[in-house]
């Protein structure tokens, strides 16, 4: 009999214990599956990718402007105060405050980030003209052929242009008439 | 053989009353902590809250939205009664996407079948489960059903289980710590934070210039979306319901033109209206610079007065709608939304008078 009661003031106990640990992955609604940058704009970037990550040895897409490195998925702050002051910006939070997505504009380049428990994110670098060039070489304006022949044909062909995918991020490229008109790279953010 | 005596009874009843009584109480202590420990969305983020709201309706409604925060807090259903006499409610929450709104209109069909649903567009854009906060907020004040249960079949993220929404204390136990006054004052009831699933936001801010929008690689809108569209036509045709795709007059998230076509030709193949109300907002009357509460991403009470004046013109016009003004039983039931409409309205309007800005509602509000 002393044995049973002992059983439920345990199983009391276990609720308890149930209801008393703590895990940040409980509390934390969105999982995210952020991928670690191949380098690092400034030091620390990179580093600390959102917790999650499924393929943090993997490489991401990295974009250069002006010098600076702008790795997909990679805490943003530093590599927005390395991009200096001389941008416009937009901010729209989300739906019920789950995460603010913020835009700055600089001249050829916009640099959009995502926030995720407090930290800001790089989400995506979108070039705006022709005096912008990815690393490889390819810009606005650039042929169809000129970039097949810089970044191959493993891709993901949409109805107007292509997509690569490196690590957690990829790189599109929209056609018209043969040419690029639009080069964005963009995180892959699993929810 | 041992004879069994009426002491050896009362030990046995005494034992089986023990292990009753126990499981009893622990059953009550996981019910209650359970109740305790799960969000409230009271304060600040309330959109968790606005789903369960609707089986708290007493009135009959023969118009229902569907969709996101485009629906939710763009259209005040307080106006297309007031104006109309259209009872109408609005089944929406944060990121509703697809799938969700084809459940709850099934869900909704179990309790009562409207003359028109209105399903807003947005949504369309997603193909896939988005998140899990927003999953919660939008499935977890649905009734239990099997529209639930394959709600979040269709709605589940990489990391989330099935068992984690049937006994959510599995999921929220963690919250232990986080727990505020608000967790306590309303573990057994939840105060109203829409009017018929309308929520309401009296401040201003002028809509801004947003960013060009990035051009796609491909601008063909899901599959998996499309076909939940396509379900909610049929459903709606099985039932007799007239349905009206409308995408909301706000410009941000951008609505490419790419799809404004895929959705056009889809409301044409399937014989059902499409008005997108983004060419439409001068004929509304909006005034972006006093009739919206976040810079153009949602409209405020003014901005949500308007376009419900112009859909409820759009609705009384093309469809045999009753004037719920003339029905006295539920006018009086209108009465009180009007009510807590007016008061909200105006205790919103006391802060922004007081504090230049709201700090019972919005970011401000947020206790965690």
């Amino acid at each position: 009999m002393n044995k049973k009661i002992m059983s439920l003031v345990l199983a009391g106990t276990m609720l308890f214990t149930l209801a008393a640990c703590s895990s940040d992955e409980d509390t934390a609604p969105v999982v995210l599956s952020g991928g670690q940058a191949s380098e690092s704009a400034v030091e620390g970037a990179g580093e600390s990718a959102p917790e999650g990550s499924q393929a943090a040895s993997t490489d991401a897409y990295v974009f250069v402007y002006n010098g600076i490195s702008i790795p997909m998925n990679a805490p943003a702050d530093d590599i927005i105060a390395a991009l200096g002051d001389s941008y416009s910006y937009f901010e729209a939070p989300s739906c019920a405050y789950e995460g603010m997505d913020k835009v700055y504009t600089y001249g050829s380049i916009e640099v959009r980030s995502y926030t995720r428990e407090g930290v800001d994110y790089i989400a995506a670098v979108v070039l705006k003209d022709d005096t912008v060039s990815t690393p490889e070489g390819i810009r606005i304006g650039s042929t169809d052929e000129e970039v097949t022949s810089v970044y191959g044909t493993e891709r993901s062909e949409g109805v107007a242009g292509y997509e690569y995918t490196m690590g957690d991020s990829y790189l599109s490229f929209v056609m018209e008439n043969g040419k690029v008109m639009a080069i964005t790279y963009t995180a892959i953010v699993a929810t | 053989m041992k004879k069994i005596t009426n002491s050896d009874k009362l030990v046995k009843f005494y034992y089986v009353a023990c292990v009753v009584l126990g499981v009893a109480v622990a059953a009550v202590a996981v019910w209650y902590l359970q109740k305790l420990l799960v969000p409230k969305y009271q304060r600040g983020v309330v959109e968790g809250a606005m789903i369960s709201e609707y089986y708290d309706s007493e009135e009959p409604h023969e118009v229902i939205f569907l969709g996101d925060c485009e629906v939710y807090e763009n259209i005040s259903t307080v106006a297309l009664y007031r104006d109309y006499g259209i009872s109408s409610y609005i089944r929406g929450s944060a990121q509703q996407l697809t799938w969700h709104s084809y459940y709850l209109l099934e869900d909704t069909l179990r309790y009562e079948t409207p003359e028109v649903v209105v399903f807003n567009v947005l949504a369309l854009k997603y193909g896939e489960p988005q998140s899990e906060s927003y999953n919660r907020m939008t499935l977890d004040g649905m009734a239990w059903s099997l529209s639930k249960w394959n709600a979040i079949e269709a709605s589940m993220t990489g990391d989330e289980h099935m068992i984690d929404y049937v006994f959510p204390i599995l999921r929220y136990h963690s919250r232990w710590n986080e727990l505020t006054q608000t967790d306590f004052d309303h573990v057994f009831e939840r105060d109203r934070v829409t009017t018929n699933g309308y929520y309401m936001r009296t401040d201003v801010m002028p809509e801004g210039e947003f960013p060009a929008p990035t051009p796609l690689t491909d601008y063909t809108l899901p599959e998996s979306s499309m076909e939940y569209l396509q379900r909610i036509v049929d459903l709606c045709r099985e039932n007799d319901i007239e349905l009206i795709l409308i995408k909301a007059p706000t410009l941000y998230p951008h609505w490419y033109e790419q799809w404004d076509e895929q959705v056009r030709d889809f409301a044409d193949q399937n014989g059902v209206p499409y008005i997108n109300y983004i060419y439409l907002r001068d004929a509304i009357g909006l005034d972006m610079s006093t009739d919206t509460y976040d810079a153009g991403l949602h409209l405020n009470l003014s901005g949500a007065e308007k376009f419900a004046d112009y859909i409820g013109e759009y609705l009384v016009s093309h469809y045999d709608l009753t004037d719920y003004r003339q029905v006295p039983e539920v006018a009086s039931l209108w009465e009180n939304d009007i009510l807590f409409y007016d008061q909200l309205r105006d205790a919103q309007n006391a802060e922004l008078a007081q504090y230049g800005e709201l700090q019972s509602w919005g970011v401000n509000a947020i206790e965690n």
